[in-house]
């Protein structure tokens, strides 16, 4: 037997049914809406250097730009001063081993060429 | 001036589509599992993870979105529902001795005299009868089927995105809808209803 139904009429029905939710069910689903939505994602278009303060104006970060470029001066001066001290470390290091090598009479031969 | 936030569905354009879907959603879920608070759990998940996760998709694409997650996550209520029903008939014929004991016959008695549960105070109506006959003979059906008949038919997703939202080949979909439609439309002529 060949049977057929009306989905539309179903959907009105159901759309009905939907309609006549009882007062507490849809206050939940109004709260479960609110919670969804606090957590909205969004897409953010932040570049490689954005810590740098090149984030597109975004002025209403928490870290400012000014501070951003300061940070990252200090930054630039460890490293200089970093690289410094391990120069003349590695500098007084040598001489000192020559000296030690003249004193005991080690002196390679090569050291002497030079 | 550019804000570095590019927000395709705003928060007022998610709220609108959220509020328009929220109660159709939860009959979908209360379909599936029958029980109010876990269908209203069920629809706050879904919310949540559609927020979360696809806040920032066009507006477009949120139906159908929507309704992937919110058939896997009925999906994983399923799964869950599984694996303690499997835990519960595991612990219960372990303990099955000792519940003989504390049952207490009241917790069962029927009292046919005073039914605690009120009539529909618009039982007379034909269209009430008609919602609770079809909504029972939607419960009946098999969640698959059911699935597919009210997205196609309620959601008007077609079918191609219908088959995206349920993880099959529209081939199932047509098959799934098919078979609803000629289950439901017997059902509701057996009971002497003509759609």
């Amino acid at each position: 037997m060949k049977y057929d139904t009306n989905t539309s009429k179903i959907k009105e029905i159901l759309n009905s049914s939907a309609a006549q939710l009882a007062p507490h069910t849809l206050e939940k689903l109004r709260n479960a809406r609110s919670r969804a939505l606090e957590h909205q994602r969004t897409r953010h278009n932040v570049p490689v250097f954005a810590w740098l303060g090149h984030n597109n104006g975004n002025e209403s970060s928490p870290i400012s730009r000014p501070y951003n470029w300061i940070v990252a001066a200090l930054f630039i001066a460890c490293l200089i001063s970093g690289a410094s001290i391990w120069h003349n470390y590695a500098t007084e290091h040598d001489i000192s081993e020559v000296d030690i090598a003249i004193l005991t009479d080690d002196v390679p031969l090569h050291a002497l060429l030079d | 001036m550019h804000s570095g936030v590019t927000k395709l569905a705003s928060r007022n354009e998610l709220s609108e589509f959220l509020a328009a879907a929220e109660r159709r959603a939860y009959k979908q879920a209360l379909f599936a599992v029958r029980d109010e608070h876990i269908a209203l759990d069920i629809v706050q998940d879904a919310m949540l993870k559609l927020a979360e996760k696809y806040g920032d998709k066009s507006l477009s694409e949120l139906p159908m979105l929507f309704q992937r997650i919110l058939q896997n996550t009925i999906r994983d209520f399923y799964r869950r529902q599984k694996v303690r029903s499997m835990w519960t008939t595991l612990m219960s014929s372990l303990t099955s001795q000792h519940d003989d004991s504390e049952h207490d016959p009241l917790d069962t008695l029927q009292d046919g005299d005073n039914n605690s549960q009120s009539p529909r105070p618009d039982s007379s109506l034909e269209q009430s009868q008609l919602l609770v006959i079809i909504e029972n003979e939607l419960i009946k059906l098999p969640a698959r089927q059911r699935e597919a008949f009210l997205l196609r038919y309620w959601e008007d997703l077609n079918t191609a995105e219908t088959a995206a939202a349920m993880g099959c080949s529209e081939g199932s979909v047509k098959t799934h809808c098919s078979r609803a439609t000629h289950t439901l439309a017997a059902a509701l002529l057996a009971q002497g209803i003509k759609l």
